[in-house]
């Protein structure tokens, strides 16, 4: 395997032409999947024996909050390689995946609290899962804001980035103080929405929206990376060349 | 006498050149405390239940208000700027400033945590558990308020930015501390959080100031 | 129809549904109207050069 092939991709010309012909590689099969698992969760799945047709909500609820997650950690992941290799790709992927991560951690909240209001009885609770959620939030918004704040751009990124990877050393903590807390005083009464006693009727459109989030989420980071590299680097020859190319 | 230690006595006498900037913290710090139980009753079981959070929240909002102080001074009388290029070890240099920092707003603290606690009906061995714990927790707080601090060193206006990078990352301590004062009162065994406690603090102190160095060499370019 | 109320539960899951589907639409017109702005302020600039 020739690491040269690799490399080439650190470089922001290349990653941009890639993001771009990447793109509907991933879109389109995140739409489709994520259209194939909508129509079998909200129609083909039978609905619950105890929670009937509310538990439909699982099928928006689990991809938005696993993908939550996944973008945080993904974006500590570029921010680290930002910091350690001072890479302006690094850094864009970085700030490009926040905006969306916020808004996916946004809808888990949103339709947890749909989930909640008809099965719980109420929106919210102060459970493990539900708490860490919205510190999730916080934590997206707080490196939103940093690199709104800032107004030099390398300054900028370096800060969020650090903001970012002490948000990942935090974000385990948080779980599981918050999980420690919360079993003394209060019996657990939160189902497990992973529970993987769920029937295979009921499993498959689970599955595939989380992959179809996925692909879409990607599809969608795709371009606003390449308008981040492109903004960052205007001025360059091969911005030039790039419009040429598109003329 | 080393350049550590010379920083720290440095240190020591500016903040009590600037004492009211050391008073708003411990200001914040009594009228948080005493707020409760005018606002939300003082009956004696009450107090007991609240003074663990009550406590930690104080601590929290006192070191937020304060936080600005930490290195805003430095900053702009061109102190810190000597620091990052000197050609001692900024993350030891930056370790001794948040020493400093930490004896001088948040010892006073722990003393004054002390006659909150027998406010709030707490007696015996249960004030020195708080004031322990108030040891214990602002010692992590103070490193996660300069980190903090040292990212938002160029924002002109950090107030909100300063709120949300403070809250997520000082959970675990506020959560920890206050079951450590709760346990206490209710005469379990403390040693569980007191271990977290004691963690977070070795922890914070070993790469706060590496983490604040980095991100003041970012503010300061 | 069946589908629309969801025994009860329509406003709930419908509900959901709808607001998964707004906001991965609001990111992804977004991502496309940045990408053209960007792209016409970089045509401006090589335009004045």
């Amino acid at each position: 395997m020739n690491l040269k092939q690799i490399y080439k991709y650190g470089s922001p010309p290349n990653y941009f032409r890639l993001s771009l012909k990447a793109e509907n590689w991933f879109l389109i099969p995140g739409i489709v999947l994520i259209i194939i698992g909508a129509f079998g969760g909200l129609f083909i799945a039978p609905p619950d024996y105890q929670m009937g047709d509310a538990f439909r909500i699982i099928y928006f609820h689990v991809p938005s909050a696993y993908l939550s997650m996944s973008a945080y950690a993904y974006m500590a992941g570029a921010a680290l390689v930002g910091i350690v290799w001072r890479s302006n790709v690094a850094f864009s992927v970085a700030k490009s995946i926040a905006p969306f991560g916020a808004s996916l951690t946004f809808l888990a909240l949103v339709t947890g609290m749909l989930w909640g209001q008809p099965m719980w009885g109420t929106a919210w609770v102060w459970d493990a899962r539900l708490t860490s959620q919205f510190i999730l939030l916080l934590l997206y918004l707080g490196y939103v804001l940093l690199h709104l704040s800032i107004k030099e751009q390398r300054k900028a990124d370096l800060a969020a980035s650090v903001l970012a990877l002490t948000g990942v050393i935090n974000l385990p903590i948080i779980h599981y103080s918050v999980v420690w807390w919360n079993t003394l005083h209060q019996a657990s009464t939160i189902s497990k929405l992973s529970s993987p006693s769920i029937t295979g009727d009921m499993l498959w459109p689970l599955l595939v929206m989380i992959f179809g989030y996925g692909f879409f989420f990607w599809g969608v980071i795709c371009r606003v990376v390449a308008s981040e590299i492109l903004k960052r680097e205007k001025r360059s020859k091969w911005a030039k060349q790039y419009i040429k190319e598109l003329v | 006498m080393s350049i550590y230690q010379q920083l720290f006595l440095r240190d020591l006498k500016v903040s009590m050149k600037r004492w009211s900037d050391l008073l708003t913290g411990i200001i914040m710090f009594i009228l948080v405390a005493f707020i409760f139980p005018l606002i939300a009753g003082s009956d004696q079981d009450f107090m007991h239940r609240i003074i663990g959070p009550v406590i930690l929240l104080s601590s929290l909002l006192a070191s937020l208000i304060s936080m600005q102080n930490i290195f805003k001074p430095d900053l702009i009388n061109g102190t810190l700027e000597q620091l990052v290029i000197s050609a001692h070890s900024l993350n030891g240099l930056i370790f001794i400033k948040i020493l400093s920092y930490w004896v001088s707003s948040s010892l006073p603290l722990v003393v004054i945590s002390s006659l909150i606690a027998s406010a709030y009906y707490v007696t015996g061995t249960d004030i020195v558990n708080i004031m322990l714990t108030v040891l214990l927790a602002t010692t992590t707080l103070v490193n996660i308020n300069s980190l903090a601090a040292a990212l938002t060193l160029g924002v002109r206006y950090p107030g909100a930015l300063m709120t949300l990078i403070l809250f997520p990352l000082s959970l675990p301590i506020l959560i920890f501390g206050s079951k450590a004062i709760e346990y206490s009162i209710l005469g379990l065994d403390i040693s569980g959080p007191f271990y977290f406690l004691t963690g977070m603090m070795l922890l914070s102190f070993s790469l706060g100031p590496i983490a604040t160095a980095f991100a003041i060499r970012i503010s300061i370019d | 129809m069946d589908a629309l109320s969801m025994g009860e539960y329509g406003f709930f899951v419908w509900s959901s549904f709808l607001i998964s589907f707004l906001v991965f639409l609001i990111n992804y017109i977004f991502a496309q109207r940045e990408f053209t702005s960007v792209l016409n302020e970089v045509k401006l600039h090589n335009e004045n050069e």
